[in-house]
Order: structure tokens, then sequence, then C-alpha cells
């Protein structure tokens, strides 16, 4: 029970809700997190579900999911479930639970930014967020994250997936002390190939920071030379230093350190076998 | 032995209401209009109280009662729910004019609401005098630490100036001097962590009047009769006032053998009229409930060159927290529940002391004291193995005690005081070695050349004794009474806390008085309809309640058989009761008991057919276990995962097989919790760090390994149909077997739980970097007196 | 707030406060078989079907169980048990039976939508309930069995 709320308001167009929201109320789409993060002001709750954001459609080259689609209902969707050798799939039967992925949601998932599995997998995927602050906006996620964006009163729509094409692969690690609990440290990866030699890459770990980092260094290491085990250990040392890591009670930031080398190591590795 | 009903996996007595949710729970049973009471717990870890101020909370909406040491009684007792006198300090008083751990009583609000009550706890104003907190052994121990007992009025303290709540000691031989002469010697120092039960039902209890005025109290309790006798001491009424209920509860491991909230909901029904509902978050579970005892052992073995035993030195020094809860038996039990098996050593010294903390509160915990000793005690034996190039199976084998041995042990060390000679009546610790290490497949694995790559995989094995019971202490009682339609009430005050007693205490029943299980009612934990039983705890219910079932059972057979000879006109000696009926030996004649049951009720000299019967037992019995495990460590990361986990068990007769299998698989995951994953952590000031179940790292499925239990089967002369008890002994064996695994892996002896992947991680890590010369390792752990 | 709910396949309507979990107005409206262990989703053992979904009751607001369908344990059972059930009594699984409902409400949304799961399929799907009894061997033996038993019924 949470005695703070005054009222848990429903609305069916995102005109009332964004105005709700703009007025001080907070968004609520699973609801998850928002019980599990109490506030004690009095708030107000706008629910997001009754707004027409759920589903998932193919656009294109693009996965587009709607904000209010649950994690289970992304991991049952065939299309989305296969990307990139399956690495959204993977993921998300790493977060949580069944019973935590039925009613979690993508918006609100990436709207709380918080601790995640799942943000650095949209960032290695170059993922763009849409979201309503009075009109209809769409940014790439990393963009959205590095503005601070998550922090400003608004209502994610959607999120769009860039499906990887021939040539491209990508990976996911999370490494916990149990597998309920929150990530240690997690990894992803994006490895785009012209031929022999890396394209383009994306090296991603989370938990610290809490949203995900892209590893510019790491990626430059690989880009413009062959993905084989001496790119790869030499993105890894790369990793090591590069992961902005800190200590908390889960671990210290060296181990996290040697966990991110770890984990990057094992991400390419991952990929460099689904590119084989 | 072949039987009936016993030795097969009835379904529970009390499964159909379980698995359709029927309202069989504390939680679920409570009276519409019952208070509900919050606590208010102390933010610091030690501190005296100067004053507390109460008014606004009492005026705030919807209160009904405010409790605090201002207006409750300030007798010293101990939560821990033991027999009568309690072996623990009495420490304790309801609500206390100082605070001595973070989430110690405070206050206790009574309001209609849940919310209310806590809306008006967070009203109450304390002005704390904050003292010096004491936040470890050393600290607690160091000359001029704070003194967390300085009352006067506290009894049994060992030595509350200098924090020591209980000591232990005992000596067989000189086990110095054969150390000496031992031509090897192993020893290790291993240091536990603070563990928590986590029961999945938190503690629960409500109260209410009945018609006549006594205080009903209905609990989530192992210890109904303890709990009725404690309350009614604190609220100083006589014992036959109250009545506590226990019915389904969800789970308890030690937690629920303590006397917690039960105090407050009768003292607020007794001030206010109307019942009262306390029961536990989550997080009051893990910062308020109880712990296992954090311990530092020192082990010392003394062998000759076959590695036979001569002297095993054991210093242990435990943790008990705030108080003193089972603080001298937990302790004793380090040795007294390991030392016995390996009796060949002639020379044992045990030394141990318990020291208070301003950290959580320590209690009783499944394995008690022996999960702890036998970490120190089977990672000293694998040392010992090792140096001797023997298999570790084989040093088991040349040592391990066997039927129609002893060991000064069960004589010297008991439950806080002298113990019981006793000699093993049955032992198949060889046969449980030999089918663990087959199943596991040990010889191979051990034999594998070692891996290559990023992992390393390694086995290691264990091996456990428990008990059955504290003998001459506890007693148990079972009331059978006959129906008019052959059926039977067992009436136990024995305590199901999910480990599904009822229905092995009415199979028992049923086997001796020859009717299926369905035709035993059973009834227990109620302290106004079923007769005394300590509780559940101590591995007790199977062999020391089992064997007054049993007694009472066959009371009640001899009374149906002469009411049958009666009633057939022959000799009772020429009579036996069978599936149902009884009948002359050649079968010429016979009665069901349907018939002997009316005649009972209306037939000629009516009389009811029934009995009650005590068991008070003369030993333990143990159950013996052999674990095998097996591991693989990640190089990399630290990481261990577990591969295979063999535990082949000897638990006498096995009553319900399905139901003991489920208890030592079930302690099996607890104790590899306890190796790998859970610990709750304090900050600098004692707070609790992770006080949830997600942070606390409680393992759930896929952290588990496929555990694959085997029991061996043994026939107890003493006991019910042959059984021992077996509640406990499964949690021992994940630690020890799994350290010795991941030395076999990596060649590193881990001796501080929970492994978590960063400590194994900086351990490689060490091991890896040039060797200092390491001081040499020395008994004792700690200064001595 | 008021909303109108179906549970077990009864339509009720229950007064609400806005900050109520499910939880908390099922445990109020007598189905008590929804269990509180930890009130923050980390055990299950208050899990329920909600729309045919297995979710913890205590991370759902009420207000948004307004005009859906809700099964808890008690509407599992008709006459005879259900597979799950019956097949967890014969396996030993139950031991303390206070994760019992949601467990098992948590195997029948798997066994609805994969009726022949594999024991890691079991595993991964009891991700989020914890039983501190058992060690889960037997209650993961029970739903495979159960399943088994729902095929050959078909």
């Amino acid at each position: 029970m949470l005695d703070n709320i005054v009222a848990f308001e429903r609305p069916t167009n995102i005109t009332e809700a964004f105005a709700a929201i703009a007025n001080g109320a907070v968004p609520v789409s699973g609801g998850t997190d928002v019980i599990l993060h109490r506030r004690r002001s009095p708030t107000t709750l706008v629910d997001l579900t009754g707004l027409p954001l759920a589903g998932i459609s193919r656009v294109e080259n693009n996965i587009v999911v709607g904000a209010t689609t649950t994690m289970t209902e992304m991991l049952h969707h065939a299309e989305t479930a296969a990307v990139a050798n399956g690495v959204i799939a993977q993921m998300l039967r790493e977060v949580g639970s069944p019973l935590l992925r039925n009613v979690a949601t993508i918006g609100g998932h990436v709207a709380r930014g918080r601790l995640s599995d799942v943000i650095p997998v949209l960032l290695a995927l170059d993922s763009t967020i849409q979201f309503h602050d009075g009109s209809d906006k769409s940014e790439s996620l990393a963009g959205f994250y590095a503005r601070e964006g998550h922090r400003e009163p608004l209502i994610v729509t959607g999120v769009t997936i860039p499906v990887p094409q021939a040539g491209s692969a990508a990976a996911f690690r999370k490494f916990s002390r149990t597998r309920f609990d929150l990530a240690i440290l997690n990894a992803a990866c994006r490895v785009d190939l012209d031929g022999e030699t890396v394209s383009a890459a994306r090296i991603v770990v989370g938990e610290t920071p809490a949203l995900g980092a892209s590893l510019a260094a790491c990626e430059a290491s690989l880009v413009g030379g062959p993905l084989d085990e001496s790119a790869i250990e030499r993105c890894a040392t790369v990793a090591a230093s590069a992961v902005p890591a800190r200590d908390d009670d889960r671990a210290s930031a060296e181990y996290r350190r040697t966990l991110g080398a770890v984990l990057v190591r094992r991400c390419l590795r991952d990929a460099a076998g689904r590119l084989r | 032995m072949k039987f009936n009903v016993v030795g097969e996996s009835e379904r529970r007595v009390d499964g159909r209401s379980l698995v359709t949710g029927k309202p069989v729970f504390v939680g679920d049973m409570v009276p519409a209009d019952a208070l509900h009471i919050a606590l208010l717990t102390s933010p610091r870890p030690h501190a005296r109280i100067h004053s507390i101020d109460t008014t606004a909370a009492e005026a705030a909406p919807g209160v009904a009662c405010v409790l605090t040491h201002l207006n409750t009684p300030p007798t010293r007792y101990t939560t821990a729910g033991q027999g009568y006198p309690e072996p623990s300090p009495y420490d304790t008083r309801m609500f206390d004019t100082k605070v001595r751990f973070v989430g110690d009583r405070v206050a206790a609000v009574a309001a209609e609401t849940r919310a209310a009550a806590r809306a008006a706890a967070a009203l109450i104003e304390v002005d704390y005098e904050d003292l010096p907190a004491v936040l470890s052994i050393d600290a607690a121990l160091a000359p001029g630490a704070p003194v967390i007992h300085d009352e006067e009025d506290a009894l049994d303290i060992w030595d509350a100036q200098r924090n020591i709540a209980s000591v232990v000691s005992a000596i067989v031989g000189d086990a110095r001097a054969a150390l000496e002469d031992a031509e090897i010697v192993v020893q290790t120092v291993v240091e536990t962590q603070y563990a928590q039960h986590a029961p999945l039902e938190p503690h629960v209890a409500f109260a209410h009047l009945d018609d006549e005025g006594r205080i009903i109290i209905v609990t989530s309790t192992q210890v109904p009769f303890h709990v009725r006798r404690i309350v009614a001491r604190l609220l100083d009424v006589p014992i036959h006032r109250l009545r506590v209920i226990k019915p389904r509860i969800g789970g308890g491991f030690g937690a629920k053998q303590e006397v917690l909230i039960e105090d407050i909901v009768a003292m607020v029904t007794m001030r206010t009229g109307r019942p009262a509902l306390l029961e536990f978050t989550r997080k009051e579970e893990f910062i308020s409930s109880r712990t296992r005892h954090p311990m530092r052992l020192a082990m010392r073995l003394g062998a000759d060159a076959m590695g036979v035993l001569d002297a095993i030195e054991m210093e242990v020094i435990s943790n008990t927290g705030a108080y003193g809860a089972h603080a001298l038996t937990v302790l004793s039990n380090v040795g007294s529940k390991t030392l016995p098996l390996y009796n060949r050593a002639r020379h044992i010294r045990f030394d141990g002391k318990t020291v208070y903390t301003n950290l959580p509160v320590a209690g009783a915990y499944r394995g008690y004291g022996a999960t702890q000793g036998s970490f120190a005690l089977e990672t000293a034996m694998d040392q010992l193995a090792e140096r001797l190039d023997l298999d570790p199976v084989e040093l088991r084998r040349r040592n391990h005690i066997r039927t129609g041995e002893t060991s000064p042990i069960f004589e010297e060390l008991g439950e806080g005081r002298k113990g019981v000679p006793y000699t093993i009546s049955s032992c198949e610790l060889e046969e449980c070695i030999s089918v663990g290490a087959a199943r596991f497949g040990w010889h191979a694995k051990r034999a594998r050349p070692p891996d290559t790559g990023p992992t390393r995989r390694g086995v290691g094995m264990a091996i456990q004794m428990q008990g059955s019971g504290i003998p001459l202490i506890d007693m148990a009682a079972a009331t059978i009474k006959m129906n008019d339609d052959g059926s039977f009430n067992l009436l136990v005050g024995a305590t199901d806390l999910g480990t599904g007693s009822d229905t092995i205490l009415g199979q028992i029943a049923a086997e001796v008085l020859g009717v299926p299980l369905d035709s035993i009612v059973v009834y227990s934990s109620d302290t106004d309809l079923t007769p005394f039983d300590v509780g559940a705890y101590a591995s007790s219910t199977t062999y020391v309640s089992g064997r007054a079932v049993e007694s009472a059972a066959e009371d009640v057979r001899q009374q149906i058989v002469e009411v049958a000879a009666s009633a057939l006109g022959v000799n009772a000696e020429s009579l036996h009761l069978a599936d149902g009926k009884v009948s002359t030996e050649d079968g010429a004649a016979g009665l069901d008991l349907a018939a002997i049951g009316r005649r009972s009720f209306y037939g000629p000299d009516p009389a009811q057919i029934g009995a009650t019967a005590s068991c008070v037992p003369e030993g333990s019995p143990p159950p013996f276990t052999a674990t095998f495990v097996e591991v693989e460590v990640d190089l990399e990361t630290g990481f261990i995962r577990l591969l295979d986990y063999v535990c082949a068990v000897d638990c006498g007769t096995a009553i319900n097989p399905r139901l003991a299998e489920g208890q030592v698989e079930g302690a099996i995951a607890n104790g590899i919790g306890y190796a790998l994953t859970e610990q709750m952590e304090f900050t600098s000031e004692g707070r609790t760090k992770n006080p949830d179940l997600a942070r606390y790292q409680l393992p759930g499925p896929l952290d588990l390994p496929p555990i694959r239990v085997f029991l061996v089967e043994s026939y107890e002369p003493t006991g019910p149909m042959g059984a021992k008890s077996i509640a406990e002994i499964g949690i021992n064996g994940p630690l020890p077997a799994i350290a010795n695994a991941v030395y076999h892996a990596i060649g590193i002896r881990l001796t501080k739980p929970p492994f978590t992947p960063e400590k194994v991680w900086r351990e490689m890590r060490a091991e890896s970097l040039p060797k200092q010369s390491l001081p040499k390792q020395s008994l004792p752990i700690a200064d001595n007196r | 707030m008021r909303v109108a709910i179906s549970v077990n396949g009864r339509r009720t309507e229950v007064d609400i406060e806005p900050g109520e979990s499910l939880m908390d107005v099922l445990r109020r409206s007598e189905y008590t078989s929804v269990k509180n262990g930890c009130d923050r989703g980390d055990c299950g053992s208050c899990a329920v079907l909600l729309d045919g979904r297995a979710v913890n009751a205590c991370l759902v607001f009420a207000a948004k169980a307004d005009g859906r369908e809700i099964r808890t344990i008690e509407g599992l059972a008709t006459d005879d048990l259900h597979p799950l059930q019956s097949a967890s009594l014969d396996a030993g699984a139950v031991q303390c039976g206070f994760c019992t409902p949601g467990m098992l409400l948590t195997a029948l949304d798997l066994l609805e939508h994969t009726p022949d799961p594999t024991e890691d399929e079991v595993r991964e799907t009891l991700a989020g309930n914890y039983c501190r009894c058992t060690g889960y061997v037997k209650p993961i033996e029970a739903i495979l069995e159960a399943a088994a038993r729902m095929r050959g019924a078909r």
C-alpha cells in the first residue's frame, strides 16, 4: 500500500495524459518501478496503458515497440526475439523473472533510467526512443540519456530497434551473483563487418553507470581491422581501463574493471562466432 | 522390516488445504476488527533511552495503545524458545531503557489500520544518548570494550563486563601433548558470516479474547508451549489464562523457535480487549528476527602416518549479537554434533565462547552450530588427506564412528551442560559413503586430468552427523482416542512447520493401529487441546514425538484388542490387529474396528478407548550423511558453478521417503546459499544494508544444481519404526564440500563464506602474486580469558 | 475509487485506495491464498494470473486491474484437484505450502502456453518464485509430471 498516492488517473488520450504529467503527476506503465521506488510526497499517478501505445510492428528494417508493450510480449514476438541471433530474447530471459516481465513494459523501463540489463542491448543496437513532451519526438536513445531526457516530464511512446543486417552480429553478457539479482556488470556489443573488416562497433557496459556507457575507445580499437582473437584481446584490455566503474555494495570498482574486460571479450567472441 | 503405512510416500495430511489455498495460515484468519501493530525500532546500534514521548502518537487518529518501557514490565527473559529453565541468559526485556542494535525494539503502536499504526509510531519522540558501538568479535573482546549488557538484573550472563555471554569447554585426554607427538598435524582457521533463515512467511501473530476473557494467541511458531510459558510470565498471568494455537506455518528453520512478537500482541489484547495483529515486514524479518551465529573457528588435527586421528582441538568464538538467545547451546553444538564423528581421536579439547556485539541477534538456525563446526572440521580433514596424499573418502573411512561405538564427547558436551553417555545403535555411514561415491562417480571425477581453458572443475566431499532431539531434556507427548467408526484422533503437541510431521506422525499411528493414514485425524500444536511437546527443534519430531505416538498407539491397540476379546469371548492373547480388524490367529473370528469403536461407546461397559504417552529419549541417535559435490570455477571471474551435488543420508527408517528426501534437499539448498551467496551486510554504524531477498542473494532455482539425495536406510532400534530425525543435517554438507571441491579445482582454501565471485577472484589473484613468507598460524584464535 | 474485477470468473466491484496493490485488495477480499512474502516482487508468493499471465500481485496497482480477469489458486480446483495440485502432492513438492499458490499459478501460465516444457524451461519459469523449503527438486518434478498428465487428458 502506497499511502502517498492521492489519485490514479487513466486517460485515454496522450494530450490529457501529458497535461497531467506536466502538472506534476507521475506516469505509470507496468507500475513495478513506481511501487518499488516509492516516493513520500502526495502523488497523482497517470496510467499510460489506456493510451494506444501497445504492440510491436516491423517497419522496414526496424522493430518498432510501443511503450506499453511488456517484456514478455517482446520475448514472444518472433521477429523481435530473432533480432541479431536472438540477442534481445537472450537478454530478456535474464531480466528478473517471468512474473516481472509479464508486467514491466519497455517504455517504463527506458523511462525510469535505472540499473538495467535491457538498455545496454538497446544502445548496442543504436536504438531510438520516441516520446511526447507536448509534441511527438524521436531521438537516439544514447542522445536521450546523454542529455538526461529521462528526467524531463514526458511520455515515452516507443522504442525503435534497427535490425542488424547480414555482416552484423550482437551479443550480451550479464554477470550477477544470483540470477534474480541485478548485474554486478553487464556488457553488450554489436559489430558490423565490411568483408573481413570491422566497419562499425558498439561496446556498451551497464550497471556502472546505471544506464550503460558506450566505450568509444574500445569501439575505435576494433574499427578498421579484422575481428580476430588479437583484436578481441586488445579491445578487452582497453575495456579494463575504460569501464567507468565504481564501488558499491555489490562489488568493488577494481573487480568491475576486471569483469568489464572479461565480459567484453566474451561478448566479442560470441559475436565473432555468430559472424563465422 | 515390513510395514504397511510407514515407508510409503503418502500425500501430506494437510496437502489438500495447502494446494487449494485454504485460509490456513495465521495471516489468513485475522479477525476483521483486529488492531494492527507497528514497531518502532532503534536507528542506533547502542544507546541509552533518556526519554521517550508518546503523547503525539497516543493522540493520533485510530491509535488504541502504545507500549514502551515506561508502561511494560521490566521482567528479564530470553526470547529463546527452549525448555524450562532455558539455558540462555535472561538479558532481554519487552522494552528496555537501552537499545543494543539497529532494529532493537523501542515501542509498539496499535491502531485501527497498519498505516495509522505506522504513522503514529513515527510521531514518537525518543531522546537517545549514543554509546560507542561494538561491531565485531574483536571489538567485543578488546580490553576496555564498551559493555553491552551493563544492566544489573540480567541473569546467567557468563561475564557481562567483558561482553561474554557464554563459555563452553570440554577436555578429553591431553590434546596439546598428543598434538606435539602426532606424526602429522594440520590446522585451519575459518570464519563464517551473518546469515538469515528467510522463511517465506515472515513472523506473524495475533491475539484475541475468548468468551471467558482468556487470551488466545494464534502464531506462526515452532514452540507453542514455550510461547505460552514465556508470555504468561511476561504478562504476569497464570499459564492457563493463555491458549496458543499454531495453524499451518510458512517455514521457520529455527527463526520461529524464538518468542519475538507474541508478547506484544498478547499485551495489546490484554490492555485493550481487542484482537491485535503483528506481522513482520520482510525488512523486519531480516533485521529484527534472528540469524545464524557468525563464528571464528580454529581446528587442529593430529594423526598418525596412516591418517588415523589421535588428537582434535577446536576453538570457537561465536557472535550472538545484542542478545544471548541460544548463545550457550549453539556453541555446545559446534563440538557436540561434530567431534563424535571421528571417535578414533583419544585426545580432544574444545573451547568456546560467545560474545555480545551491537549487531542483529543470532539464535536457533537449522544445523545449530554443527553447520559452522563441520565446516572447520571437514576443511581440516581435507587438508589432512592432502598431506597424506590419501583419498579424502579413504581418510573418512579410517576414522569415522560406527555402530556399537561411542565417543567421550557424548558425555562431555551436552546442551549447555554435560551430555549423556551414548553408544551408536545405528550407523550406515560407511554405506552412505559408498553409495554417494558411486552415484556421484567420485573416483573417476577425482582422477580426471586438470581442465585447461578459463574454467577448472573440481570435486570435494564431506561427512556429517547431527542428532535426534535432546536426550533427557526433550519431552513429547501424544494422545490418541478412538471413534465409533474405527477412526482415531491423534493429538500431538508436535509442531509441523512445513516439515510434514503431522503426516509422518499419523503414519506411525496408522501403522501401529493397522489402519490406513486417512483413518487418523491429526490435530497438532494447540496448548488447550493437545498434550505437551517441546516443539520443533533439534531434529526432534520424528524421533522423540514419533516415539510418543508409537507408545500411545501401542497402548490403544492393546485396549482395542481387550475390548474385542471381551466381545468375542476369547483370550486377548489369541487376537491380533491388522487391516482394520481384530481377528483370532486362525481367522475364525474377528471384529472390525468400527464395531469395536461402537461397542466402546454404546456396548456393555462403555469406556473411551484412548491413551496418552510421553517420550523422554535417553539418547540422541545421529543421522549421518556423505556429501559429494562437483564445482566449476571461472578463473577469470571467480564465479563458482555447481555441476552436481549428491548426498547419501542414513535416516534410519524413512517413515515417508518423499518427505524425508524433501527435508534433505531443502536443507541442502539452504546450505548452498550459505556457502556461495547469502550474507547480511552492515554499514560501519551497524545498519543492515541488504534486508531484502534479492540483495541478500537468496538462491533461486537457476542458482542451484540438480540436488540428488539418496536415502540409505538403517534401523534405529530405539526409534519409532526404526526412524531417526533428519531435518537439519543436510544443511551442514554444502559449505565444507564446496570449499573442498574448490580446493581440488584451483588449489585455494576458501575459509570465509560466502564464496562470492569477487572473493574467489581476490584469492586467486593473491595466490598468483609472489609468495611472501606467511606468518605461522597459531592457535589460539584470540586471547583466551 | 471503485474497480470492477473478475476473480475466478466471478465479477465483483471493490472500493480501493489509489495506492493499493492488487495483493492488498485480493487479500482483504478473502482471496488469502495470495501470500505476502516480501511486498517487493522478489518472492512470487503473491503471484496470480492477470488476463492469463502470472504477475506479482504486490507489484500491480489494483487500479490497473479494473475490467480484467484474475485467477487465484482458489479457482483452480473444481471437484477434483488440478493436475498441478495433485502432482505436487504426489511428488512431495509441498512443504510449508506458503509459496505453493504462487508457484502453481506461475507454472499454470507456463503450461497454458507451453504444454510440453523442458526441465530448463520450468526452472526459468520459476526464476521469480522463491521456495525456502524444498530446493526446487520436487516442485520442478511435479510441474513436469502435471504437464504430462494435462497432455494425457487432452
